[in-house]
């Protein structure tokens, strides 16, 4: 989504906070033999897994861990995607204004509501001891820019083709036929691009997530890498109610986060390394050199989607 | 405003109607709402067939898409502080509250919570990608293989070697999966891995399932020195299956900002902290590119610092070698 966090190359936030934060350390190995939470303050890491569990089970099914062990078919609409986009979903000035976690508890509370699995009320209204979560004008500035973003064009694939109805809320459904659902490896696209191709990153203006950065936008690059394509596969759990076990494969198996975030879809595109020259980004005046060394060069490394991508 | 001959003689109302002008030239609809008096004026302006409608609008561009109109038109200009965000009670409190919520409506066990907690503050950290790097620093070979996962790889646990069908663009994943569980077996190290046998089955972990690990110094492909610095400059990704749970500064916007556009000023800025400005200029004398890694896919990145010089780098004293590992150079931000 085009928003207020997309601050790369930003001037003015000032220094970086916190540089010196102690590495985490559970055991005695550290010189003073004591525990280092990796949590500045205790709720934060309330936080952490309220966020980890929650999205596990959302892709592996409730309640999690199931009680009699059974898998249970994980719910369709939800993956992290949506996460990710469910924290640009707000006004531009408020989300410049908002810390990082406050983000995240944003984007879990709208996620709740639209799965149906907490009620508007449960979220904005405070429970016993228990202050509100949310405020309901969040909610509904959130909802509104999914709207908005249900109906927007994703880049290769245009605008969606129609509409399906999930839980009571309407989906969009997108179709390419270069980059069809596949239900095996075979159905995969093959890539179209070699390494060494030299590419331009497709303009778009976004409603919904993408993961194609203003940053990067009409900029040229050269395809470095190619990290393959696979659908994952799952094993046994590794004990009762737990997740089932991915079976490994050395090749990327996560879906397009553009169409991913939309909900219903989990479509493979091909993935790649591209590196950009910072001077193709920020002009050869501006590239961050020291005095005692000007020829030193600098590049930005970006994984960037096939159909981000058109060939020089 | 009251009426047009008094907007002229007051400037403030000029400065407004010359900034609407403007933005209506430039065709910018969201913008010139924006400055409107009554938000949402513009659609029902073109939904009226208003005069304005035929040349698009009476603040802009036709609006295409019906669905744009109601989004970023709220007035944000001197006079009108709209759309502050309600008070909520400290964040501290509804986070606690999700939790109860989350745990009430049995969405999440209260034993799955602890788990969590427990993977992440005690089964994960930096100790992970430290004993890596240390085995990378004393093992040629090991430390090639993580650079080129698809060439072919038989370590002292895999005498036979790995078969084609295992080796691609992430098999790093797996030979630091299979590494740690030698070492944990050989008791080289003082963690032991994985405690409750891993997540996920052979990968290293929630966000470690496809990893690339990049190498600073010199490369031999290239004859170039490199540095190396990993960022996710929109949200905050992180190889948390190698390093555990990310510092405050790495989710920073200050650091999203900055670590594209100037990656050398942050190495100082954290040298500065450090105390090792002298050090870090010396490197950055010698370095011939310096390569931001921006983590927008799931794909993580791990970095392999340059060993301090004069340290010996023997087989056998992994162990001695974590101790000169920091997180902060795994992730490229520091020299050590």
């Amino acid at each position: 989504m085009d928003g207020a966090q997309h601050v790369q190359g930003y001037i003015g936030y000032g220094p970086i906070p916190n540089k010196q934060q102690q590495e985490p350390v559970y055991t005695g190995v550290n010189p003073q033999g004591k525990r280092v939470s990796p949590w500045p303050e205790k709720w934060e890491g309330t936080f952490t897994p309220c966020y980890a569990a929650t999205a596990t089970a959302f892709e592996t099914g409730f309640p999690f861990p199931s009680p009699n062990g059974s898998p249970i078919k994980p719910p369709q609409n939800n993956n992290l995607d949506m996460a990710r986009w469910g924290r640009e979903t707000m006004q531009p000035r408020n989300y410049s204004n908002t810390s990082y976690f406050e983000l995240w508890l944003r984007s879990i509370a709208r996620w709740l509501q639209r799965g149906g699995w907490a009620t508007t009320k449960e979220l904005t209204r405070s429970r016993g001891s228990h202050p509100a979560i949310i405020d309901e004008e969040s909610l509904n500035t959130a909802a509104q820019v999914e709207e908005m973003g249900k109906t927007e064009a994703v880049l290769g694939f245009g605008k969606p083709k129609d509409y399906s109805t999930f839980g009571g809320v309407l989906y969009p459904i997108y179709e390419s036929p270069e980059y069809p659902e596949a239900k095996t490896d075979a159905e995969l696209p093959q890539p179209k691009f070699n390494v060494g191709d030299k590419v331009r990153a497709r303009l778009q203006h976004s409603a919904s997530h993408t993961r194609e950065y203003l940053l990067y936008r009409g900029r040229v690059g050269e395809i470095v890498a190619y990290y393959g394509l696979a659908l994952a596969k799952y094993g046994p759990p590794v004990g009762p109610g737990q997740p089932p076990q991915i079976v490994f494969q050395p090749m990327y198996q996560k879906p397009y986060p553009d169409v991913n975030c939309k909900g219903l879809q989990d479509i493979l595109v091909p993935l790649y390394s591209v590196k950009f020259d910072a001077k193709d980004i920020f002009g050869i005046e501006f590239v961050e050199r020291l005095p005692s060394n000007e020829t030193s060069e600098t590049a930005i490394y970006a994984d960037m989607w096939e159909a981000y991508l058109e060939l020089l | 405003m009251s009426d047009n001959t008094d907007s002229k003689e007051n400037p403030q109302d000029e400065a407004v109607e010359s900034r609407r002008s403007f933005l209506k030239q430039a065709g910018v609809a969201g913008l010139g709402v924006g400055t409107a008096s009554v938000a949402g004026l513009a659609g029902v302006a073109v939904s009226s067939g208003d005069a304005d409608a035929a040349e698009g609008g009476p603040y802009g561009a036709p609006v295409s898409d019906p669905s744009r109109e109601n989004l970023g038109g709220a007035p944000i200009y001197d006079r009108q502080g709209a759309f502050e965000q309600p008070i909520l009670k400290p964040l501290k409190n509804r986070v606690l509250a999700l939790e109860k919520l989350l745990v009430d409506k049995k969405i999440i066990a209260q034993q799955t919570m602890d788990f969590a907690v427990q993977y992440y503050s005690e089964q994960v950290g930096p100790y992970i990608g430290k004993a890596i790097v240390a085995r990378a620093w004393v093992d040629p070979s090991f430390k090639n293989a993580l650079l080129n996962p698809e060439h072919e790889y038989a370590p002292v646990w895999k005498p036979d070697g790995y078969p084609a069908s295992q080796r691609g663009p992430f098999s790093a994943t797996l030979y630091m999966k299979d590494y740690l569980d030698y070492a944990a077996g050989k008791d080289q190290l003082t963690f032991q891995w994985p405690p409750q046998g891993g997540l996920l089955g052979t990968t290293v972990g929630p966000e470690g399932e496809f990893v690339r690990v990049v190498a600073n110094g010199n490369e031999p492909t290239t004859g170039k020195v490199i540095h190396n610095m990993v960022v996710c400059t929109l949200c905050s990704c992180y190889p948390q299956a190698l390093l555990g749970v990310q510092p405050e500064w790495y989710k920073s916007r200050q650091y999203r900002a900055r670590s594209v556009s100037a990656p050398r000023g942050v190495l100082l800025e954290f040298a500065e902290s450090n105390g090792n400005q002298a050090q870090v200029q010396a490197y950055l004398r010698r370095v011939d590119e310096v390569r931001v890694w921006d983590s927008n896919s799931e794909v993580r990145f791990l970095v392999i610092p340059e060993a301090p010089a004069g340290v010996p780098l023997v087989p056998g004293t992994e162990k001695e070698l974590v101790k000169l590992i920091t997180r902060n150079g795994m992730i490229g931000s520091q020299i050590i």
